[in-house]
């Protein structure tokens, strides 16, 4: 673990083709599914956001630009169509294209969740007539899970600029501490001594922060497919503490 | 040490990204270049043309019932290698070959092996469709009629049929046999050179880029016709065209510079190369 | 107008189209001059052909006439045949000039100057009689008839015929004497004299007399030596072309052989009769002026020709095929018999009529191996000593008869003739064995 990275990816992996078009189509397909994983993640903070600080401008902010994500996601599924029908891709550029076609249709569900969200925080809104805060403790908690998952997601979009083998088993390793997160939200909503708020809001709350998991999840799904184009394995359904081991005793 | 995963160093034996580093860029044949049911194994075999070496100390086996593709860049020396399994590189001036190739056991650059019967054991289809300027049966027929294989006509005109039909040529030029076979379309000129080189039963077929004069249709019969032929012939075939190693060939070898640099199953090969320059060479990443 | 580089600042920018218009002109009018240029030298070249051809042709075509005098011939026996056995022998020995010369002197009684006579006689060829023995010889029955005979006239009366005498030149000056032009025209007057085809050119041996010189046996000596030349120098030549091309390994002794072929193209012709005088006659004792020891020269001298044209051919032949035939097992032999030489036979042909048509025409080598002996029997083997058609003319066109002016520019045509005939074959071959690749 300690080992610093024995073949640090100094060059972009889309670049060198002799046919320098094809470098730009498939940078602009990256591009877009980026472009999709920030706004992804700006999603999900407005959309937490406005459920914990029950700003409803902020949920329907999320619900008028959820379209934004669908649309790039419609112009990253044409760009792989061309790709694959004008380039043939082989090998590496094969993996980029398949993965960054499926990692757009993992953060543009990744978006949908923070719809969700949004959604759940405006029920939420309807249910509670006063303007008095949620819990504490329970703001905590889902604070923490938040800035977790949405560092694994970042970190996520992050590893597709460079496919970095690293930086995807990094998020692997995060997903223990968000299931204990997430757990840890569960346990206090469900707490039989819960009194201070009733059960439908519960549930709000509660499908919200299940969103919030899926949405960390949708980034580990983006670290197997970075993982997939650096070393060409689907790394899908495998043990992962296996797998980490692994690879992080190969080197990297 | 990883038993359940095989993430890495399958084929390689490569455990480490280290390891995998240095061999992405090293001159030894990266992959397994044996095979399980070989009909042909070659060993370190060196070819020089005068004082220039083409072929640096290449190993690789050529299975039954199997298309093996060469592909690299030009002047990589696929083709050169090619031509030494059925010793073609005889009649080039200054060439010299140096390693072990056997075929069924039977080392080919033995002294005492004439290359004649050789060249009918392991036939060749040329980059350019060059049938003989006869008719159509002569083509076919010259190869059996030289080598005595038929002993009446009638024997002769059913093998003359049966290649034919194997080439997938008969039903076109049944009723034209005794004219010029130099008058057929490109890609039956070719299929009728492949059913010349299937007349006299040889065991293994090279072909040296067989389809790159031909146009896209006629290109994808002649690769139905590789196909078919694997039943029952061992195919080498050296193309530029990647797409068409990937599309007809079993295992793929990657020649760069007279090095082969990576072999394997083609669908690794044109999935997750491991070599950098196999992977720079099938993306297009090359010079 | 990215061309700014071409006009100055000031001037409206010229685009390249207009550069290109411009010089559009020159390009044209330098074509034109190229073509007119080519069209002339073809039509010089030609215009000198044609006037060769007039010139020969001109001068040559009276020779296959020839001019023949009808006189009533008594074939008396006393004189013939004055034992009467008709033996073969006997009417062979025979004296066939007395009855022409009385049947003569019975036309003109007039002449009787013995002097006069010796010219009346003169009016008939020195070579009628044998003409006459061979048609008594074959009929002994005209023995003791009187038969009309056409016999040869003399070539100054055949010239005189053809109008190459002027007769109103001083008699001094002319070969025909004012009586001799008198007994003519009274012929001409009988119908007794006209001008016939002349066999005699085709069926004879040369001669010193122009009418009775034939061009027969040049013929056959040329037809003889080529004959041989061509059995001699094609297997040869090609054998060596093969060898050289597609088995000799490249080395400095085959660099050595191909260098001193190219030179021995390039040898005078002349240093071929005297190796052929040293070594065929000289060291092998080979017959000398026979077709067998030209043949022998000329071989040597067309062998580089026929080399080089037949390795042209053979490197011509796309290297696709040979591969082919190694490619189903054939081996190198067959490969080179299958495929190869069939397909470098025309160039191999053309190759070696060429250098048979150079072996036609040569001269100086024969010279010097004694084929420029005066042989008037037409040969009848490769050992019969005989001549060849160049070096007859070279005879005839030294000779000053005025008759052999005429036989000279008939002989070109035969062998131009004989020219046409090879080059016809040389196509007709060709076409045989041309075949699509």
């Amino acid at each position: 673990m300690s080992d610093p990275r024995p073949d640090p990816p100094t060059v972009d992996p889309v670049t060198g083709h002799t046919v320098r078009r094809y470098d730009q189509e498939l940078a602009k397909l990256r591009g877009i599914v980026l472009e999709m994983g920030e706004r992804v993640v700006e999603q999900t903070q407005a959309a937490i956001a406005a459920l914990l600080e029950r700003e409803e401008t902020q949920a329907f902010r999320v619900l008028d630009r959820e379209p934004q994500i669908d649309f790039l996601s419609l112009d990253a599924d044409e760009e792989v169509f061309q790709l694959i029908a004008r380039r043939q891709p082989a090998a590496v550029d094969l993996r980029i294209v398949l993965a960054l076609s499926k990692v757009a249709g993992e953060v543009e569900r990744a978006g949908d969740k923070a719809v969700r969200i949004a959604h759940q925080a405006l029920e939420l809104q309807g249910l509670r007539a006063d303007s008095d805060p949620l819990p504490d403790d329970l703001q905590q908690a889902v604070r923490r899970l938040d800035e977790h998952v949405c560092c694994l997601f970042e970190r996520g979009i992050q590893a597709l600029t460079t496919f970095d083998v690293a930086l995807a088993l990094g998020i692997m390793e995060g997903e223990s501490e968000r299931d204990r997160y997430a757990a840890e939200v569960r346990a206090l909503l469900n707490a039989p001594d819960r009194e201070d708020l009733p059960t439908r809001q519960r549930f709000c709350l509660l499908h919200g922060a299940h969103a919030l998991d899926r949405i960390g999840n949708h980034g580990s799904n983006i670290a197997e497919q970075v993982i997939y184009v650096a070393l060409g394995q689907d790394v899908r359904y495998r043990n992962r503490e296996i797998l980490i081991e692994t690879l992080r005793r190969q080197g990297y | 040490m990883s038993t359940t995963i095989d993430v890495m160093g399958k084929t390689t034996g490569a455990t480490s990204s280290a390891e995998l580093a240095e061999q992405r860029h090293s001159r030894a044949t990266v992959g397994d270049f044996t095979s399980p049911d070989a009909r042909m194994v070659c060993r370190d075999v060196d070819v020089w043309y005068g004082s220039k070496q083409a072929i640096k100390g290449v190993s690789l086996d050529i299975g039954k019932h199997e298309v093996v593709s060469m592909i690299g860049p030009s002047g990589c020396g696929k083709s050169t290698f090619l031509r030494c399994l059925n010793r073609m590189n005889d009649t080039i001036e200054g060439c010299r070959v140096a390693g072990s190739i056997r075929l069924d056991g039977q080392e080919i650059y033995d002294k005492g092996l004439d290359p004649v019967p050789l060249r009918a054991r392991v036939g060749m289809v040329f980059q350019k469709p060059n049938p003989f300027p006869k008719s159509i049966y002569e083509n076919v027929a010259y190869g059996p009629r030289i080598h005595g294989l038929t002993n009446n006509k009638a024997e002769l005109d059913e093998l003359v049929e049966t290649s034919l039909t194997r080439a997938g040529l008969w039903n076109e030029v049944k009723d034209r046999l005794d004219q010029p076979g130099t008058g057929l379309s490109g890609g039956q000129q070719q299929r009728l050179c492949i059913a010349r080189t299937i007349a006299v039963s040889p065991e293994v077929i090279l072909m040296d880029e067989p389809c790159s004069a031909l146009d896209p249709i006629a290109t994808a019969i002649v690769e139905e016709l590789i196909d078919e032929l694997r039943a029952n012939y061992s195919i080498a075939i050296v193309t530029h065209s990647m797409q068409q190693a990937a599309r007809v060939s079993q295992r793929t070898a990657y020649f760069h510079l007279g090095d082969l640099i990576e072999v394997g199953e083609t669908n690794r090969i044109f999935t997750s190369p491991q070599h950098k320059l196999t992977e720079d060479y099938i993306t297009g990443r090359f010079g | 107008m990215s061309n700014e580089a071409v006009s100055g600042p000031g001037a409206p920018p010229r685009r390249a189209i207009d550069v290109v218009n411009a010089s559009l002109k020159r390009r044209y009018a330098k074509e034109r001059r190229f073509r007119f240029m080519g069209a002339t030298a073809v039509g010089l070249g030609l215009a000198f052909v044609v006037l060769l051809f007039a010139d020969i042709i001109g001068k040559g075509y009276t020779a296959f006439q020839q001019t023949y005098v009808r006189l009533p011939v008594t074939l008396t026996e006393d004189i013939l045949d004055p034992a009467g056995t008709r033996d073969p022998q006997t009417l062979a020995m025979a004296n066939y000039m007395a009855p022409i010369r009385k049947t003569l002197r019975e036309m003109y009684p007039e002449v009787t100057a013995r002097r006069d006579l010796r010219r009346l006689y003169s009016m008939i060829s020195v070579g009628a009689p044998q003409l006459v023995r061979e048609r008594v010889m074959a009929d002994p029955g005209l023995i003791g008839t009187t038969q009309e005979l056409w016999l040869l006239a003399d070539d100054d009366i055949d010239m005189l015929m053809k109008g190459h005498i002027d007769r109103d030149a001083p008699e001094g000056d002319r070969r025909v004497k004012d009586d001799m032009l008198l007994w003519v025209d009274r012929l001409l007057g009988q119908d007794r004299i006209e001008k016939r085809f002349n066999t005699i050119f085709f069926t004879h041996g040369t001669s010193r007399e122009p009418e009775l010189a034939g061009i027969a046996g040049a013929l056959m000596g040329s037809f003889y030596t080529l004959a041989l030349a061509l059995v001699l120098s094609f297997p040869i030549g090609v054998g060596a072309a093969i060898y050289l091309e597609e088995f000799a390994p490249k080395n400095r002794w085959t660099d050595l052989i191909e260098v001193n072929i190219n030179n021995l193209a390039a040898v005078p012709s002349i240093v071929f009769g005297l190796l052929g005088l040293a070594v065929f006659i000289g060291f092998f004792g080979v017959p000398r002026s026979t077709p067998l020891v030209a043949a022998l020269v000329l071989t040597l001298m067309t062998l580089p020709t026929i080399i080089i044209a037949s390795r042209a051919a053979l490197k011509s032949v796309p290297p696709s095929i040979r591969e082919a035939a190694l490619g189903v097992g054939a081996s190198p032999l067959q490969t080179q018999f299958h495929h190869v030489l069939p397909l470098a036979m025309p160039g191999m042909l053309t190759g070696t009529i060429i250098g048979m048509a150079q072996a036609l025409g040569e001269t100086a080598p024969l010279l010097m191996i004694g084929m420029i002996a005066f042989i008037v029997d037409v040969p009848g083997g490769f050992t019969d000593p005989s001549t060849v058609l160049p070096v007859q003319i070279f005879l005839w066109a030294d000779s000053p008869e005025r008759g052999f002016v005429e036989r000279t520019s008939a002989a070109i045509m035969v062998l131009l003739g004989f020219l046409f005939l090879m080059n016809l074959a040389a196509v007709l071959l060709r076409r045989r064995f041309e075949r699509r690749w």
